[in-house]
């Protein structure tokens, strides 16, 4: 009998073999980590490349085995978020640890978070903590304009957002993500906390009518930007930062910084306990080191944030964002404008 | 001693209509418990007086988009079909030797993701304009509606070409030769071959519209808006499932009709058996203008081929570093491998209870209409609905395990394995089969030792299909995948936000290696079998 007859089934058994002969050390540990229940289950929609190396260190200081499910951009931020809430009634995970705060002000609302005080937030500004102690807020991103250096002129930089839609600047070289999704709608939903649904509607009508590019995320903008496709476009820090140490020619604005100026977007990470969770106390423990100063610090070093809401030993890479004013309304005024900004932005923008 | 066999076969005819309907039963459970919990919560929403017809009847705004999905899908469909049927003639032509095995080879295009395909293509007309801006003759403006069109064409003509491929080569090769000998090869191809392959065209190419008018990721990366961005934004802003499902139904109803529509023919199509054709004495004769055409066509499938993987060798930089990138990622290899393999194992084994159910009358049209309802859902609502249904005590636990993205697979896509298994069954010899039943000890001994064997090639070409689809699968997989479990998709995926192209590129490379292998491996095996 021929061996070649068994190529399919040596291919099948080689990697279930594979599959299963997984280092026996890792097996085992997942073993004894079961047995004690030592374990926690987190769902995050940080980027798995900043979120990870986190919950690494967590599982080493504490022991604790850490289970993450990341999110990703690609899902239009219906991810996470959907399976939180569909799980509610008997929930999977116990943490979650958001890179913004609206959709964690979502599962508030849905009843989906636990109220737990954590004492790593004792010294974290209490517009950061949610009234009933459902989520806690700390480090920022902003949100800021990436522009290309070797296409603008710092002088001719951008001061405000208005600028954007103003006859200066050619709309097909300035980028927005679609403001329907992730922060964009977000800070979408801010504009409409501040200036009020009237004029924020007539902002963005603007953005539509002058056919400013729109483009399918924030990373998008950035990497458009980074490419000289764009002169300029509306992102993240974040993704700003990434693309200045990837070495493109970039600079970083931070908008409306004027005396009179309205301020920008800044965006903490949220973190909340899972009500119901399977496993509470490795929960509270993760929930407590994701809030702590030396978490922040870290994060800030890293590159995920670029301000903290307390001082904590680090230095920022940049100091854009020293004494950085931000937009006024609170995070529950902008949220109360997620679904009307959302809605009107589908209608202005999906088309 | 008339009558007793007469009541034997009667209650063989009973117990056949009975065991039918309980596989029927069966399908449904596994495959439909996800939408049937979303079709139930959704009535419960209508029925609480919330509102909903404003999303079952679309405004002029939403009218817009779906006639612009259905304008995109439906040239996506055309172009298709005509690129895949002019490719597959020239395939055609390869009889024997290695020719024969490797124009098969076009199915392998299938296996780079979609998302590759937009990558690669992105960055090959960056390159392109930096010629051209160097020469100063402007720049091509790669986005909107004909880059959408142009990527999608090629991320889906496989399908077509594939299909017909399969068509064409199991035309019965004596009405081929009897048609040569009075007229010229065209006339042959266009009132012989084409004729009898355009039932299984028409499957690739209601599959292919089906496909593109689902997916919005492409278009969306492309500035193209959809419709089916339209249901995730509703999503999005809601986050109630049920909006959305709601709001998909219009998509679903037109999915689903030119599904039925197209499929249609499959009911009827009788084919020879492939490969016991003996190679033709002489080559064929085409007219310039087709040859002409066969060698563009067979042009775009080389750079559609080339363009992809260059691309992603050159951002993976170097040997060294795609090493490390996949040395770093061995868990999701694991994993992904695990639910692809177990996928498409399971898919085939529905597939080929379905093939048998398909066949029969009376059952056979609610098999038709039930495949087709699964790939028409948009993939979160999959997800949400696995939920509803398996996260709930007393059911083993199943929920948190790898066994539910392997159910969100088979889900999604048994539907494909069914398609492709009932399309190569449809061809056996069925002088093989009176045969096998005659002569086979006993109907265990028949189906393990006779038919299995005969639908073998069809098994492990539905097996490469959902394990490509499988391994690619994002939606419904983010839903509900374990936690501690990542799959290689998502976190190519993940990284696609931060921007780490070199390891994006390295993965890519790693997914288009490891689909390419088991679809070579895959091939061999229907060489082998000839």
């Amino acid at each position: 009998m021929k061996l070649s007859k068994f190529i399919p089934l040596i291919f099948v058994l080689a990697v279930f073999g594979l599959t299963a002969c997984q280092p026996k050390t890792v097996q085992n540990k997942e073993q004894k980590v079961e047995n004690k229940q030592q374990k926690v289950v987190v769902y995050t929609s940080v980027d798995q490349v900043f979120s990870e190396p986190v919950l690494k260190d967590f599982e080493t200081k504490t022991g604790i085995k850490v289970l993450p499910v990341y999110d990703v951009e690609a899902t239009k931020t219906v991810g996470l978020v959907n399976r939180l809430i569909a799980e509610k009634n008997k929930p999977q995970a116990d943490v979650f640890w958001n890179g913004e705060f609206v959709n964690t002000i979502v599962l508030k609302d849905k009843g989906v978070l636990a109220q737990y005080k954590s004492p790593s937030a004792s010294d974290i500004p209490a517009n950061f903590i949610d009234a009933d102690s459902k989520w806690t807020g700390f480090g920022g991103r902003a949100r800021v304009l990436i522009v290309n250096k070797n296409l603008v002129k710092p002088a001719d930089y951008p001061k405000s957002i208005y600028d954007l839609v103003s006859d200066k600047y050619k709309a097909e070289r300035v980028g927005i993500a679609k403001p329907v999704f992730g922060t964009t709608a977000t800070h979408a939903s801010a504009l409409y906390a501040v200036l009020g649904p009237e004029k924020a509607k007539e902002f963005f009508a603007k953005v539509r009518d002058r056919k400013i590019q729109i483009v399918d995320g924030n990373s998008v903008v950035k990497d458009m930007v980074a490419a000289g496709k764009l002169d300029m476009g509306l992102t993240d820090t974040d993704d700003a930062y990434s693309a200045i140490k990837d070495g493109a020619p970039v600079d970083i604005v931070v908008l409306d910084q004027d005396e009179k100026g309205m301020g920008t977007l800044v965006i903490p990470n949220t973190v909340g306990l899972i009500a119901n969770g399977p496993n509470l106390e490795s929960g509270k423990k993760l929930v407590d080191y994701l809030l702590s100063k030396e978490n922040e610090a870290r994060l800030l070093t890293d590159g995920w944030i670029d301000l903290t809401v307390r001082k904590v030993d680090a230095k920022p890479k940049t100091d854009k964002y020293n004494n950085i004013k931000s937009i006024t309304a609170s995070f529950l005024d902008i949220y109360k404008q997620l679904e009307p900004a959302k809605k009107d932005m589908q209608e202005m923008f999906i088309k | 001693m008339t009558n007793n066999i007469s009541d034997k076969a009667k209650g063989f005819c009973v117990s056949r209509g009975l065991i039918n309907i309980a596989i029927l039963l069966a399908y449904i459970l596994i495959i439909f418990s996800p939408i049937l919990a979303m079709f139930i919560e959704t009535i419960s929403y209508m029925l609480s007086g919330k509102e909903w017809i404003g999303l079952l009847v679309p405004s002029p705004r939403k009218w817009g988009l779906l006639s612009q999905s259905i304008e995109l899908s439906a040239l996506i469909t055309v172009f298709s079909v005509g690129l895949g049927v002019v490719l597959a003639s020239k395939f055609w032509e390869f009889k024997k030797g290695t020719g024969n095995l490797l124009k098969w080879v076009v199915l392998l295009l299938f296996v780079i993701p979609p998302y590759i395909h937009t990558h690669a293509w992105g960055l090959f007309v960056d390159r392109i304009n930096n010629v051209l801006s160097s020469l100063n003759l402007g720049t091509i403006v790669f986005q909107g509606f004909w880059a959408s069109c142009f990527v999608e064409t090629i991320a889906f003509m496989p399908v077509v070409a594939g299909l017909t491929m399969l068509g064409m080569a199991a035309v019965d090769k004596e009405l081929v030769d009897a048609g040569r000998i009075n007229s010229d090869d065209f006339t042959v191809f266009r009132k012989i071959i084409m004729p009898l392959s355009i039932r299984i065209i028409a499957a690739g190419a209601g599959l292919v519209f089906l496909l593109s008018l689902i997916d919005y990721t492409i278009p969306s990366l492309l500035q193209f808006d959809l419709y089916a961005l339209e249901i995730f934004a509703e999503f999005s802003a809601t986050n109630e499932p049920v909006r959305a499902f709601i709001l998909s139904l219009p998509m679903v109803i037109l999915s689903l009709t030119v599904f039925g529509f197209t499929m249609k023919g499959l009911k009827t199509v009788n084919l020879s058996n492939l490969w016991n054709q003996e190679s033709e004495g002489r080559g064929f004769k085409w007219p310039r203008w087709f040859s002409i055409l066969q060698k563009v066509a067979m042009g775009i499938f080389i750079v559609s081929v080339l363009v992809p993987i260059i691309s992603l060798i050159f951002e993976a930089e170097s040997v060294k570093k795609f090493v490390n990138v996949v040395q770093s990622s061995t868990q999701e290899f694991y994993i992904s491998i695990l639910i692809a393999i177990s996928t498409a194992f399971i898919s085939i084994i529905l597939a080929l209870v379905a093939t048998w159910g398909i066949s029969k009358k009376g059952t056979g049209k609610i098999w038709w209409l039930l495949i087709g309802i699964p790939l028409a859902i948009p993939a979160p609502l999959v997800g949400i609905g696995l939920i509803s249904v398996w996260n709930r005590p007393g059911l083993f636990n199943v929920y948190g395990t790898e066994l539910m993205p392997i159910l969100a697979g088979v889900v999604r896509f048994s539907a494909i394995a069914i398609l492709v298994v009932y399309l190569y069954s449809s061809r056996i010899n069925s002088q093989l089969i009176d045969a096998g039943k005659v002569y086979a000890k006993n109907r265990i001994k028949y189906f393990f030792e006779i038919r299995i064997p005969l639908m073998m090639p069809g098994l492990i070409a539905g097996f490469f299909f959902v394990f490509t689809l499988a391994l690619g699968e994002l939606g419904a997989t983010l839903i509900v995948a374990p936690p501690g479990k990542t799959t290689l998709t998502m976190k190519i995926y993940n990284y696609l936000h931060y921007g780490g192209t070199e390891t994006i590129a390295g993965l890519c490379l790693a997914v288009v290696i490891l689909t390419m292998v088991s679809g070579i491996i895959g091939l061999l095996q229907l060489g082998r079998r000839k």
